[in-house]
């Protein structure tokens, strides 16, 4: 089948009349002249009439053909294989178009389109190729933001594909790896028929883009920029990417594809030279773990220089959209700076914080927001289970002192907590619901009951602190039963009963400090702060396995051990100290528990004359440079539900039934409010979880708009609003790209494109021959032999 | 002078002189110098007519008888007996009427040579007869040496239109019986019909005893066939027209002239008949005297 790229040049095959109108002019333009020797011209007339038709026929086919050879040269013809399979619509070409949508492909350079604009342009004229040859191609479109999408598979109207191309929005505020995108586009190449498959892969070749980043930890900061060069390589050896880093992943998904198509690979970077400059916002956060109203809440605004030249950055925080406040702050090349704000909050309630810089080159992580829900104290309750009738006896009493010296009459800044005391009956009995607490402390608590243990589980799970302390009157089995829960509830170990010495006799267990770097151990960081808590003796503590150890990647993956598609999962633990015994058995160990973290403790901190310990000692604090970094990192949930990144899901729980639930998103993201058909969750303890809204690809505040349903109590009845702060993907910020050298070498491909290929061969018309040149040679062939045979016919006659 | 006078013989320059008299006297006195007699002598001479007498007649041919019986003087005119006749066969055809640009038409230059002829012979005494013809016989002029009879001549030529069509060798095969005594027959014409035809015609003079002298009178542009451009050829004497690029048709056509003349060339030599090709771009003094000479010469060897 012959098709053109440039079909309306045809017209200019038009020009063959002009040697036929030349032709039928001559012979309209003629001397009239007598003539007397008439017999003689006929009869040599009659001689010559076969070889001057023939002469004259070659001639004006030579030069009507001239024209339209031409004009078909210049139309670049396609001649593409028919492959038998016409008519079963196997036969048609599957392009697979595969854009790059992370935040690089929004680089702004002076005078230039971004990258993203470029790869649009170049999906949109390759279509207009595939659009001008038939209508049997088809058309899959894979976009890769935070994750790959489908927009459009195998959509036979080129037009719409066109115009779905045209309106997808700005790149996304962070980036997915490409390996993502280019696995569907493998599975849909695996699965596809087409006998014709194209796979069309548009980037800017950010290396983070192509695969693990390979120069995330400390290399050499000029090795972080732009090749000035796409054809030099940037990755030079030992800083570059090896090709262990594209294992099982870019180079896997390629070759899946390869097997049954051909790949293109864009660059669609643009301008190269200068290398971008990008300073970026990397992080905003608390310097401390809570904000409490009315009381100063330092902020820090974490700044880094991804230029090759130190920078004086004017940081700007504002905060409810209100007056900002400016910072200035030096940031060395390659390095990070902090510029520390100091805000009061006078009000409760989430507030929205935003900080930025001025624009530059890579405009999307020069801001980023978070939302700080501002609390009047953290609510903590401890259950004090000694059964002590002397306050001062009571584990409760020394933790309280600890939590609040100043027995609720202090300033807030001088405590964060508000602990409530009560006893174990009002814990089993339900009077109390652990869920209301940010913290809840079981003081040598001696058993457990299915509702009581259910509720606190579900606090955790939401967020709720638990730190618990194991003393004489502990069960261990009850414990085994609620908390452990066979490895699926927030206690990770497994309790077997109390062991040691006596009390405050000669022999006693030292503890170990197994992880220096934890939070719990902030105040510990000195060694001589170390051999103290380390010399601390420990005559009894209830003995326990050591737990299934998280290292740093499983950790994070701990979900509360209650996935409703995967079912229980084993909870795993850190042992923070342990008892210096054969065992090294466990004597704090910490989990995470859904949103909630848990401190589990094996000997109590008590001031009761039979203590197992003497961490009540006053010797340095002790008791206090334990307990109060402890509440402060239980308090903080394990999952910060309101500052996610792009891409993550915006979710909360509620303790009332959600309605008409809708989503207000940022500008960026389209500035408009998007209902949520889906209904929330029921959790136990009358908790509701709203759907997860995973439309987060770009940053900015995000609001989930609900009603509380009435009959669920709570704040039932009114408009409700939930808060979130989506911030940007700070390492795509790191704009080091692979040269074209090393993208073929890593791709597998032969050619980088920069774009549409305009020669005969080119890769992107997929099985079709262009016959521009092979009509480009037939021109001169017939030139040559129109003047040839012109010249022997002209003398032949003169 | 001679050189003026070549000039004016020039066939262009003939050409724009009406009377033909005037043109063969012009052609005559071009070359007749050192021809001062005929070759064929007369014996006698026979009455013709009288006429009144003029001054500055020769009186030696006053009649005396008459003017012996009516007192007045009449000069007897005597017609000279010669050995030689001539007659002059002149093609009118409407091929003769060709002419190239600016040129004397093929009729004219032919008529231009027989009167020439016709004068010269005249001037010597000989009888000079004519004979137009076409298809057929058109005109005829008795052979006679009386200066009317040239003057008959003349008027038979001048008035000739070539506008008809040929049938050069059955009209020649009818003059030949027509024409009792010997003689000289001179042939104008372009001979465009069969050649064979033709060739038969002279062959049939010849045997009826005349001396046939052809003079093959063709224009310059049939001989060289010299157009470019595009050209619409309409064939005199009802031909048919044809279009054609004359480059392309040249050689063929020149081929074709070329053996037709070659052949009829041939075909008058192996009857003994002279065969003089005329072109019409020649001057005519040239062409008769270079012949009339040649000519002379071969008699004088015969004798």
């Amino acid at each position: 089948m012959l098709q053109f790229l440039n079909p309306a040049l045809l017209i200019g095959a038009a020009l063959f009349a002009v040697p036929l109108i030349i032709h039928l002019l001559n012979r309209q333009r003629f001397r009239r002249r007598q003539w007397a020797a008439m017999e003689f011209l006929l009869a040599a007339y009659k001689k010559q009439r076969k070889r001057l038709r023939r002469e004259n026929l070659l001639l004006l086919l030579l030069r009507c053909a001239i024209p339209i050879v031409l004009a078909l040269a210049i139309a670049r013809p396609l001649l593409r294989e028919e492959s038998g399979l016409a008519g079963t619509g196997g036969g048609s070409a599957h392009h697979i178009l595969v854009l790059d949508h992370s935040a690089s492909m929004g680089l702004e350079l002076s005078g230039a389109t971004t990258p993203f604009e470029r790869a649009k342009d170049l999906a949109t004229a390759l279509l207009d190729r595939v659009g001008g040859r038939d209508g049997q191609n088809r058309v899959t479109l894979i976009v890769q933001g935070i994750r790959p999408s489908v927009p459009l598979r195998e959509e036979i109207d080129v037009e719409r594909a066109k115009t779905r191309i045209a309106g997808l929005g700005l790149p996304v505020d962070g980036g997915g790896a490409l390996t993502d995108a280019l696995a569907e586009a493998a599975e849909i190449v695996e699965e596809s028929s087409d006998a014709e498959i194209r796979v069309h892969l548009f980037t800017d070749l950010q290396v983070r883009s192509l695969g693990t980043d390979p120069f995330a930890a400390g290399e050499d900061p000029a090795a972080t920029t732009a090749p000035a060069d796409p054809d030099r390589s940037s990755t030079s050896e030992g800083d570059g990417p090896s090709e262990e880093m594209f294992q099982d992943t870019v180079a896997d998904a390629l070759k899946r594809i390869r097997e049954k198509a051909e790949i293109n690979v864009f660059d669609v970077r643009g301008t190269y030279g200068d290398s971008p400059q990008n300073l970026q916002i990397q992080d905003l956060r608390l310097a401390q773990a809570h904000a409490i109203e009315r009381v100063p809440l330092p902020i820090v605004v974490t700044v880094r220089n991804r230029t090759d030249s130190a920078r004086d950055v004017q940081v700007t925080l504002e905060i409810d959209g209100g007056q900002p406040t400016r910072r200035s702050v030096r940031v060395e090349a390659g390095a990070e700076a902090d510029a520390e704000f100091e805000v009061v909050l006078r009000e409760t309630g989430p507030h929205r914080l935003r900080a930025s810089l001025d624009g530059d080159e890579l405009p999307f992580d020069d801001e980023r927001f978070l939302v700080v829900d501002v609390r009047d104290r953290l609510r903590v309750l401890v259950v004090e289970g000694s059964g002590e009738a002397d306050p001062g006896l009571q584990d409760a009493t020394h933790l309280v002192e600890v939590l609040d010296p100043t027995g609720g009459e202090g300033a807030p800044d001088l405590t964060q907590f508000a602990p409530t005391v009560v006893d174990t009956i009002a814990l089993l009995s339900g009077r109390v619901r652990p869920q209301d607490h940010d913290l809840v402390i079981l003081a040598d608590v001696a058993r457990l009951d299915r509702a009581s243990s259910d509720a606190l589980l579900e606090a955790v799970r939401g967020g709720t602190g638990l730190m618990v302390f194991f003393g004489r009157r502990a069960d261990p089995d009850s414990y085994n039963e609620y908390l452990h829960r066979g490895g699926t509830g927030p206690m990770p170990m497994a309790l077997t009963g109390a062991q040691g010495f006596a009390p405050e006799s000669d022999r006693w267990f030292g503890s170990l400090v197994e992880r220096r770097d934890h939070p719990l151990l902030r105040d510990f960081q000195e060694d001589v702060y170390v051999e103290i808590l380390e010399s601390v003796p420990v005559w009894r503590y209830v003995g326990a396995e050591r737990p299934p150890e998280a290292d740093e990647t499983t950790t994070a993956s701990n979900d509360g051990g209650d996935d409703a598609t995967d079912g229980p999962q084993r909870v795993l633990g850190e042992v923070v100290l342990s008892i210096r015994d054969a065992e090294r058995s466990p004597l704090w160990v910490t989990s995470r528990f859904g949103a909630g973290k848990a401190l589990f403790a094996t000997t109590p901190i008590s001031r009761a004359p039979e203590r197992w310990n003497r961490f009540d000692a006053p010797v340095a604090g002790l008791s206090f440079l334990l307990l109060w970094p402890a509440a402060e990192w239980l308090t903080v949930p394990a999952i910060d539900a309101h500052n996610v990144a792009v891409g993550g899901a915006l979710t909360s729980i509620l303790g009332s039934r959600p309605t008409d639930i809708a989503v207000l998103v940022p500008e960026d993201a389209g500035a408009g409010k998007i209902p949520v058909g889906e209904e929330a969750t029921p959790l136990l303890g009358g908790r509701y979880a709203l759907p997860p809204f995973r439309r987060t690809e770009q940053a900015g505040f995000y609001e989930i708009e609900m009603m509380l349903d009435e009959a669920s109590g709570g704040g039932a009845g009114e408009r409700h609003v939930e808060e979130f702060a989506v911030c940007p993907d700070a390492t795509e910020g790191e704009l080091l790209y692979l040269s074209h050298e090393s993208a073929r070498e890593r791709l597998g491909v032969e050619t980088i494109l920069t774009a549409l290929p305009s020669r005969a061969t080119s890769a992107v018309d997929a099985g079709a021959d262009e016959l521009g040149p092979l009509f480009l040679w037939l021109t001169l062939f017939f030139l040559l032999g129109e003047a040839a045979l012109a010249r022997f016919v002209t003398r032949r006659r003169a | 002078m001679a050189t003026e006078s070549k000039n004016y013989l020039d066939p262009k320059v003939l050409s724009q002189i009406d009377k033909l008299e005037v043109r063969a006297r012009l052609v005559v006195e071009g070359f007749i110098s050192g021809m001062h007699k005929s070759p064929y002598k007369g014996v006698s001479v026979e009455f013709a007519q009288h006429r009144e007498y003029v001054p500055g007649d020769d009186i030696r041919f006053i009649d005396w008888k008459i003017f012996g019986r009516s007192e007045r003087f009449y000069i007897k005119e005597f017609e000279e007996e010669t050995n030689l006749r001539a007659w002059m066969f002149v093609d009118q055809s409407e091929s003769m009427a060709y002419a190239h640009d600016g040129g004397m038409s093929k009729f004219d230059y032919a008529a231009t040579a027989a009167a020439s002829l016709a004068f010269l012979l005249q001037q010597q005494s000989d009888a000079v007869g004519l004979s137009l013809f076409a298809d057929q016989v058109i005109r005829n002029v008795p052979s006679s040496n009386t200066r009317q009879n040239l003057a008959n001549v003349f008027q038979s030529l001048e008035q000739a239109k070539p506008d008809q069509k040929t049938r050069i060798g059955g009209v020649l095969q009818e003059l030949s019986s027509s024409i009792r005594k010997r003689g000289v027959v001179m042939l104008f014409s372009d001979l465009f019909d069969d050649a064979d035809d033709v060739l038969r015609g002279i062959r049939s003079l010849g045997q009826r005893g005349h001396d046939v002298i052809v003079f093959h009178v063709l224009d310059r542009d049939e001989l060289e066939f010299p157009f470019e451009r595009m050209t619409m050829f309409e064939g005199l004497e009802q031909m048919p027209e044809l279009l054609a690029d004359p480059s392309a048709l040249r050689d063929a056509y020149l081929a074709e002239i070329e053996a037709f003349t070659d052949k009829v060339r041939k075909g008058c030599l192996a009857q003994r008949a002279d065969y003089v090709r005329l072109v019409n771009d020649q001057p005519l003094d040239v062409a008769l005297s270079s012949y009339l000479a040649a000519r002379i010469a071969r008699t004088k060897r015969a004798r």
